[in-house]
C-alpha cells in the first residue's frame, strides 16, 4: 500500500456522509411494497417549484433529455436521478476498466467505493446548481421586460436569492440520492434509480396523453394532454379539420404525433423485451430436474439508452451553461463551437440547439444551416446507437453478469447446462450472452433514437422506452421475490395475485 | 553436489515465468465489480449503487422519508410566505 489511491482520499468523508442502515432482518413483501410506493410518492412530490423560480416561465433547453431521468424544469427534481445515475455509470465503468484501483473482494474497499459514488452524486448536484444559477437559467423569460439573454441588463437578482436556489437544489439532490439508497438497500423493490424513472416516465406519458392542467399561450389556453387538447379543439374550433390538424402539430405541450410515435416505440420495446433465448439447464444434484435459463435479448435492459442519454445530458448542461456564462468573454467564438442555443421563436419555452458539435448529436428540430440539418439525424442516430452498443458490449463485464459470472452463479446453485461439461459452461454461455447484450443495446437504442429524431418526440419516446424497460427490471425483482422466497404465504396480496 | 529445488519447474527462469504467469492470471481474475466479488451491486439490467453498509453517519429509513416530507413541507411554507409578502428577500 505504498501508493495513494483515490479511494483513500475519500476515507475522511466517510464518517460524515449520511448512510441508510441496512435492514436488521429481511423486510417482508408487503412492507417492501409500502416502502416502494411511499418513496416513489415522495419522489414525485419533490416536483414542487423551487422558491424564487417561476417554473412555468423557465426557458428549458434540456426538455428532450430530462424526461427519462425523472427530472422537471424549475422544480426540486431539476436534475432528477441524473447525478446519481451519472456518478454510478462513471465510477463503475472506471472501476470495471481497472482505471480506478478498487479491490472489490475487500469489504472496506467496497464501502469506500460506494461512498465515493454518493459524494460524487452530491457534488454533481451542487456544481450543476451553481452552473445553472449563474447562467441565468432560472430567470423567467418575460419578453416585455427582459432581454432574451436573461435579466442581466435590467434587474440583477440578489445574491441571497441565488444562493437560496443553490442550497435548495443541493439539499433536494441529496434527498433524492438518499431515497435511491433507501430502495437499493432492500427496503423496497428494484434499484432506486430505475424505480423513480419508472414512476416519473409513467406520469410523463399519462400527462402528455390525458393531462388536464392548462397553461396560457399566445393562442389562448391549452391543455397539457394531447387527447384533452384534441377535445378542446373540437369544441372551440369551427373547422374540424383544423382542430385535428392542430392537435397533431402543436408545438407547445405534447401533440398527438409525439404521443403515437411514443406508443409505437413502447410496443416495439415491449416486443423486443419478450425476445429471449432459452438455454436448457439441469440440476447436478437432483436427477431429472431440468428447466430453462432464459437469456433476454435486451440483456442490459434500459441501461444502454440511459447511459447514452446521461452523457448527452451532461454535455448539454455543461455546454449550455458555459456558453451563457462566457457569453461576454472573448473566447466565446471557441466555446460556441460546443453548441449554440437560440430561443424557440414560436413557443418561447425552449432553447433549440442550432449549431456546434452538440447540435450534431441532438434531436433538435432544425438549423439555419441546411447542410447541418440534413446530416444531423444521421449523426444523432449513429452516435446514440454506437455509444449504446459499446455500453452493451462492456457492461456485462462490469456488472459481473457476463458469461463467467453467470457460470459461477449457476455452479453455486448446482446447475449445469444440458449436454455440456463443467468447463465449457462459461464458453457456451458467452456465445449467447455477449451477442444478446450487444444486439439488444443496438435495437433498443435504435428504436429510441429513431423515434426521437424522426418523430420529434421531445423526449416522450425516450422516457417511455426507458420507463417500460426499467419497469420490467423491477417487475423481475418483484416476481422473483414473490415466487422464490415464499412471500405469497403471508402476504395480503395473495388474495388477488397468483401464488404459484 | 547440486540439489534441485523440489516441486515445480526445474530451471530458475521457468520458475520465474510460472510465477509471473500466475500473478498475471490472479490480476486478470480479480473481480472488477462488487457483484463479481460476490456482493450485491449492479447487475446486467439494474443500476445499483448503495448495497453495502458503509461506516457513515447511520440513519433509519423512516428518517429519510420524514426528512424528505419535512423538506417539502418547509418549501411549501416558504412559498406561502413569499406569496403573502410579495417576494422573498
Amino acid at each position: 500500500m505504498s501508493e495513494i489511491r483515490l479511494l483513500d482520499l475519500i476515507k475522511p468523508f466517510q464518517s460524515v456522509v449520511p448512510e441508510v442502515q441496512l435492514p436488521y432482518e429481511k423486510i417482508i413483501f408487503d412492507e417492501k411494497i409500502v416502502y416502494t410506493v411511499a418513496a416513489a410518492a415522495i419522489y414525485l412530490l419533490l416536483g414542487l417549484p423551487v422558491n424564487g423560480v417561476d417554473d412555468s416561465k423557465i426557458v428549458d433547453p434540456f426538455s428532450w433529455l430530462r424526461s427519462g431521468f425523472g427530472s422537471r424544469a424549475g422544480t426540486f427534481l431539476e436534475f432528477g436521478v441524473f447525478p446519481a445515475a451519472f456518478s454510478a455509470f462513471f465510477w463503475q465503468i472506471l472501476a470495471g476498466k481497472k482505471l480506478l484501483k478498487v479491490d472489490f473482494s475487500s469489504p472496506s474497499d467496497r464501502r469506500l467505493f460506494q461512498t465515493l459514488q454518493k459524494i460524487t452524486s452530491f457534488i454533481l448536484g451542487f456544481v450543476f446548481a451553481i452552473l445553472l444559477v449563474f447562467s441565468d437559467y432560472f430567470e423567467p423569460l418575460d419578453l416585455f421586460s427582459k432581454t432574451e439573454e436573461g435579466s442581466l441588463a435590467l434587474t440583477s437578482p440578489s445574491v441571497v436569492a441565488k444562493s437560496l436556489i443553490i442550497v435548495e437544489l443541493t439539499v433536494s439532490n441529496a434527498i433524492v440520492t438518499l431515497l435511491i439508497e433507501l430502495l437499493d438497500k432492500g427496503y423496497g423493490f428494484g434499484p432506486g434509480i430505475l424505480a423513480y424513472i419508472t414512476a416519473s416516465a409513467a406520469t410523463t406519458l399519462a400527462t402528455s396523453m390525458f393531462g388536464l392542467t392548462t397553461f396560457v399561450t399566445s393562442r389562448g389556453k391549452e391543455s397539457s394532454g394531447a387527447f384533452i387538447q384534441l377535445g378542446r379543439n373540437l369544441f372551440s374550433s369551427k373547422s374540424w379539420t383544423y382542430a385535428v390538424y392542430e392537435a397533431f402539430t402543436r408545438n407547445i405541450g405534447a401533440n398527438l404525433t409525439q404521443v403515437y410515435v411514443a406508443i409505437a416505440a413502447f410496443f416495439a420495446t415491449l416486443y423486443l423485451s419478450n425476445c429471449r433465448y432459452e438455454i436448457s439447464v439441469k440440476s447436478t444434484k437432483v436427477r431429472g430436474m431440468s428447466t430453462v435459463y432464459p437469456v433476454k435479448l435486451l440483456y442490459c435492459g434500459a441501461l444502454p439508452v440511459l447511459f447514452t442519454f446521461s452523457i448527452l445530458y451532461f454535455l448539454n448542461i455543461v455546454g449550455f451553461t458555459l456558453t451563457k456564462i462566457c457569453a461576454n468573454s472573448k473566447y466565446i467564438k471557441y466555446i460556441s463551437l460546443i453548441g449554440h442555443w437560440t430561443l424557440d421563436a414560436e413557443t418561447k419555452k425552449t432553447y433549440n440547439l442550432d449549431g456546434g458539435i452538440l447540435y450534431l448529436i441532438s434531436a433538435a428540430p432544425s438549423s439555419s444551416n441546411l447542410v447541418l440539418s440534413i446530416i444531423r439525424p444521421f449523426t444523432f442516430l449513429f452516435f446514440v446507437v454506437m455509444v449504446s452498443t459499446y455500453f452493451g458490449k462492456i457492461w456485462p463485464f462490469m456488472s459481473g453478469s457476463a458469461a463467467r459470472g453467470v457460470a459461477k452463479m449457476l455452479k453455486e446453485q448446482d446447475i449445469t447446462l444440458v449436454g455440456r461439461r463443467d468447463v465449457a459452461v462459461a464458453k457456451e454461455l458467452g456465445k449467447i450472452i455477449s451477442p444478446a447484450s450487444r444486439s439488444g443495446a443496438l435495437f433498443s437504442s435504435a428504436i429510441v433514437a429513431f423515434a426521437e429524431c424522426c418523430g420529434r418526440c421531445k423526449g416522450i419516446a425516450f422516457s417511455t422506452c426507458v420507463g417500460i424497460l426499467a419497469g420490467l427490471s423491477i417487475m423481475e425483482d418483484i416476481v422473483s421475490e414473490w415466487q422464490q422466497t415464499g412471500a405469497a404465504a403471508n402476504s395480503q396480496f395473495s388474495q388477488f395475485l397468483p401464488t404459484q | 553436489m547440486s540439489s534441485s529445488i523440489p516441486g515445480g519447474a526445474k530451471t530458475l527462469s521457468k520458475r520465474r515465468a510460472n510465477k509471473e504467469n500466475k500473478l498475471r492470471q490472479q490480476k486478470l481474475n480479480k473481480p472488477n465489480s462488487s457483484r463479481a466479488a460476490g456482493a450485491g451491486g449492479s447487475s446486467s439490467s439494474m443500476l445499483k449503487i448503495y448495497t453495502d453498509e458503509a461506516d457513515g453517519f447511520k440513519i433509519d429509513p423512516l428518517v429519510v422519508l420524514i426528512f424528505a416530507v419535512a423538506f417539502i413541507f418547509s418549501v411549501v411554507v416558504l412559498h406561502v410566505i413569499s406569496k403573502l409578502t410579495g417576494k422573498i428577500f
